[in-house]
């Protein structure tokens, strides 16, 4: 009896020191030590096997410090583990990043539909993801729970979602830069119209003056009509182009609006 | 004669690209050292699909080659300030890298005719660094 006793005094300290010590953790987070944080996870992982709560602890510092990559490798491989499933505010802040970081290549986060019933603010954040996927069916009438900050920006990557490239292209094509400003880049239009007259001045006045055959003229044609169809094209692509552009801002300004620094609290 | 030019172009031009290319490995690897990961991690870079010609075309090692060039002597003369974080050769030097010759020259012509110092009034508060330059990456865009 005795023995057991005394095998069990030991062996409690042993216990005890082998857990996750989040006072400390919460001294390291305050004073951003990002490093030590890393050692001292990665020293928990060769002094207890890799539970739950050391597991959770991985994914909030991948969080903290705003990687990623590395939180949805673990995350994924971390599936087993039902802690991760009720922790609301690291699902909440992970959804936050994942829209601030890569708000064009998440369809794998915000397809996972049984997280998206822990809290009322992540199953906002997966609506509102998912009717940027789908911007034509967005009506504000029809969501209540969109505040009027976040419905200027749903207005406004409807607005750009349908506008055409070749459209911009054809604008470029009659007068140059003016791509740009159905684009909405309106401080762009100025430089490349300018540009694009001096140049074709340049190049008429050459050819008036010296005939078509004539090295200068060859060169001052060259030069212009390089410069005016990268106009054109820049107007097509950047098309495209501003309507991802429209969906990031929308996507940063939403997760903006539903951070909670609640990670280390 | 004239061979013996072209080849010499070719080379001087992938010397330059391969120059390039080391100290963009160097700064990455400098960056990993720093920040160990977890896990062996592997950062995927997104990459296009590019065919054998695509990759041995010597007008793209020529042309990446001068920005190259341009950018170490030329630029250090200028002492301009562009308004884009990427500055237009830098940023032809990378489109030339991803879409190739042609459409790469297009898009960084395209933005050396935007490079004004108001051009940032354009564009949203999350695409402007704390020294006012307008961030432009490569935009990868997703063809639907």
């Amino acid at each position: 009896m005795k023995i057991k006793k005394i095998i069990i005094l030991l062996i409690f300290p042993a216990f005890s020191f082998a857990q996750v010590n989040t006072e400390f953790i919460h001294h390291l987070v305050s004073k951003k030590l990002h490093q030590e944080h890393y050692i001292y996870l990665n020293k928990l992982n060769q002094t207890i096997p890799l539970n739950d709560t050391v597991q959770l602890e991985w994914l909030k510092w991948a969080i903290f410090y705003k990687d990623y990559n590395q939180f949805e490798s673990l995350y994924f491989s971390y599936q087993n583990n039902s802690l991760i499933k009720k922790d609301s505010c690291l699902l909440l802040n992970a959804s936050i990043l994942a829209l601030k970081q890569k708000p064009l290549q998440i369809n794998k986060w915000f397809a996972q539909t049984e997280i998206s019933n822990n809290s009322t603010k992540i199953n906002q954040l997966f609506t509102l993801y998912n009717l940027s996927e789908n911007i034509q069916n967005y009506k504000p009438s029809e969501h209540h729970f969109i505040s009027e900050n976040l419905h200027y920006y749903f207005n406004e990557y409807q607005k750009y979602y349908t506008k055409k490239p070749m459209v911009a292209a054809m604008l470029s094509t009659v007068i140059p830069g003016s791509g740009k400003l159905y684009n909405g880049r309106k401080k762009g239009f100025f430089p490349s119209f300018l540009m694009n007259t001096i140049l074709g001045t340049f190049a008429y006045e050459a050819i008036d003056k010296n005939g078509i055959n004539n090295a200068y003229s060859i060169f001052s044609l060259g030069i212009f009509s390089v410069f005016y169809f990268s106009n054109i094209y820049g107007s097509y692509h950047e098309t495209k182009v501003i309507k991802q552009e429209k969906k990031e801002e929308l996507l940063y300004n939403v997760s903006n609006h539903y951070y909670t620094p609640c990670l280390y609290k | 004669m004239k061979i013996y030019f072209i080849l010499i172009l070719y080379f001087f031009g992938f010397f330059c690209y391969s120059q390039s290319q080391n100290v963009n490995d160097l700064i990455t690897k400098k960056i990993s050292a720093n920040h160990p990961p977890v896990h062996k991690h592997y950062r995927s870079v997104m990459q296009p699909k590019k065919n054998t010609l695509q990759h041995i075309n010597p007008f793209n090692y020529i042309s990446i080659g001068l920005m190259f060039t341009y950018q170490r002597v030329i630029t250090q003369q200028l002492n301009g300030s562009c308004a884009y974080e990427n500055s237009c050769s830098q940023f032809t030097k990378k489109a030339i890298n991803y879409y190739g010759l042609v459409k790469g020259s297009l898009i960084g012509l395209n933005q050396l005719q935007t490079c004004y110092p108001t051009s940032y009034l354009d564009y949203p508060d999350h695409k402007i660094n704390h020294n006012l330059k307008i961030k432009n990456p490569i935009p990868v865009l997703n063809e639907d």
